[in-house]
């Protein structure tokens, strides 16, 4: 059959008229819920939902993820649950419950839960009643790693949870951050497989909101002939990041996701690491931080709300203890840019890679209308991983395990990934320490990239060193969401 | 993507992430005449179904690597 696009799906030839992806493509691709397929290929991965230290002082904690809401708990033996945030009995909201040596207890009439959803007691009925036998509520099992509390909502057996190396090497920093970003978890992804972007929303439109602050004189050119010229008159937190020209972009696939390939103006292709080894991105919702130890990670609370965490494992600065307990990892709260009450940017909020992605991200509309939207030849990755996901939501729906879901122990002790900024070690798959890792991350300023900017260890170090700290997160009167028609 | 010295018969991806097979370039090089290799799920084409489309519908080639533009405008400006 020969078909002209003269009707159907994608009616014109013409650039710009066609249709990327149909608006069922696109809810296939972004809606979690429970029975979307989308979904259900979330299920079958671990989500990180909170830190371990976060239950410290508050052993109880409301948890929406994938379109359910449930309450976390840590009983008084350590144990964690995840169960059903409404009581089986008058559904009053379990994170007001009690903890006990052993599960969570109603704070309305004292029904008790273990972690598996089943009522072990019901203080008003008779004593001789086999009533709470017979009540359960819904549970998902949850495990600590690094410091992190993990669920799973899938079918069991669950798979492991997989030991990426962040989360278990020894001799490392570990810390925390996490943001409510109030969008779908699919627009942030994609930002991921979307290398071209670091040279403009971090690199040409972050010089823009420097110059706005003042900081620079002039922001320099899009194409990096004019250089940029700073404020010798101003003082501020963060140092300059070198411009990144690429001179072409990839992706491919690997064992546990996507390595995005960089290549820079300079550089050849046979030696450059970057190109020749990439960056990974762990399928389906996490990448590896600018760092090589540490991790972003995408975790879909609902539809149009996205659990951010950035997960550090930092080489140590001289003193520092490398021996944290899980609890006493510091869990942290990175703040999203919004806007003032005219609906305009907030400068002081755009100063740091962080704030500039939650800009994009959440302007693009609480979930992306794909199917309005233009794509390029540069945006090869975002392709690779819109098929790749819908490859493995097929797998799903055929019954089978969708990639890197690990099910082997001896695989699971740890697992490494490639990384371009990594020593010769990475080629056969292993590595060991940066190239130029140093002592403690970083100089003494604080750096611009991801959650840099609030981290806690950054803020003292700095302090430590007397260099300049950020000035206080300016506050917002809108989301970015709220004035964006996406 | 431009199609010059892609040769018939080389798999392509397009933006909407579908495989097709390039059968011959027309329309002084800006159409391509395909056949669905791989479709996606919940997209209007099906495998095998002949379509001419715009060479601005197609992202690359298909392959162990997806690869963007040779240079992007920055390098070239």
């Amino acid at each position: 059959m020969l078909r002209t696009r003269t009707a159907g799906r994608n009616a014109k030839l013409r650039r710009g008229e066609r249709t990327l992806l149909t608006e069922e493509q696109n809810d296939r691709l972004t809606l979690v819920g429970p029975g979307t397929p989308m979904g259900e290929l979330m299920r079958r991965y671990w989500q990180p939902i909170a830190g371990l230290s976060e239950l410290k002082d508050n052993p109880t904690k409301a948890v929406r993820l994938l379109g359910e809401d449930l309450v976390l708990y840590r009983d008084e033996s350590g144990v964690l649950g995840r169960i059903d945030a409404s009581c089986a009995h008058r559904r009053v909201n379990m994170l007001f419950g009690i903890p006990e040596e052993h599960g969570l207890r109603c704070a309305y009439h004292g029904w008790l839960y273990d972690e598996t959803g089943q009522c072990l007691e019901m203080p008003a009925e008779s004593v001789d009643s086999t009533f709470s036998s017979r009540v359960k509520l819904k549970a998902y099992p949850v495990q600590s790693l690094g410091g992190l509390v993990f669920a799973y909502l899938g079918p069991e057996p669950a798979p492991l949870l997989p030991h990426y190396y962040p989360f278990v090497e020894e001799g490392r920093v570990r810390s925390i951050g996490w943001t409510l970003v109030t969008c779908n978890w699919l627009q942030i992804m994609e930002n991921s497989l979307d290398p071209i972007h670091a040279e403009y929303l971090h690199g040409y439109f972050s010089k823009y909101v420097l110059q706005r602050l003042g900081v620079l004189n002039h922001r320099g050119d899009i194409y990096g002939k004019r250089p940029f010229e700073p404020n010798p008159d101003a003082q501020y937190w963060r140092k300059m990041s070198p411009s990144m020209r690429h001179a072409s972009a990839a992706c491919s696939r690997f064992e546990h996701g996507i390595l995005k390939h960089r290549l820079l103006e300079g550089e050849a292709e046979e030696s450059s690491i970057g190109w020749q080894i990439g960056h990974p991105i762990v399928f389906p919702n996490l990448e590896s931080g600018t760092g090589g130890h540490d991790f972003q990670i995408r975790v879909p609370m609902d539809d149009t709300h996205t659990y951010y965490v950035y997960y550090y494992a930092d080489p140590p600065r001289e003193g520092e203890d490398t021996n944290q307990a899980e609890e006493d990892i510091p869990v942290y709260n990175v703040p999203i840019a919004g806007v003032d009450g005219d609906g305009l940017p907030i400068w002081g909020q755009l100063d740091n890679n962080s704030g500039q992605d939650h800009f994009a991200w959440t302007s693009q509309g609480a979930r992306t209308k794909r199917h309005l939207e233009k794509l390029g030849q540069s945006d090869v990755g975002i392709i690779l991983f819109r098929r790749m996901l819908s490859e493995q939501m097929q797998v799903v729906e055929d019954g089978g395990d969708p990639m890197n879901t690990v099910r082997d122990p001896e695989k699971n002790e740890i697992i490494w990934l490639p990384f371009d900024r990594m020593n010769d070690e990475v080629i056969d798959g292993k590595r060991a320490t940066r190239k130029k890792e140093k002592a403690g991350g970083g100089g003494e300023m604080i750096p611009a990239g991801s959650s840099g900017k609030f981290k806690p260890r950054n803020i003292e170090h700095a302090k430590r060193m007397g260099a300049p700290v950020p000035p206080p997160f300016p506050s917002s009167a809108k989301t970015v969401v709220e004035v964006s028609p996406g | 993507m431009e199609l010059n010295g892609v040769d018939p018969g080389t798999h392509l991806v397009t933006m909407s992430g579908d495989i097709v097979e390039l059968l011959e370039v027309t329309g002084k090089g800006i159409i391509a005449r395909v056949r669905y290799v791989e479709v996606l799920g919940g997209g209007g084409a099906n495998v095998n179904d002949e379509e001419s489309i715009s060479i601005d519908d197609i992202a690359t080639i298909d392959g162990d690597r997806f690869v963007g533009p040779p240079h992007t405008a920055s390098t070239s400006a």
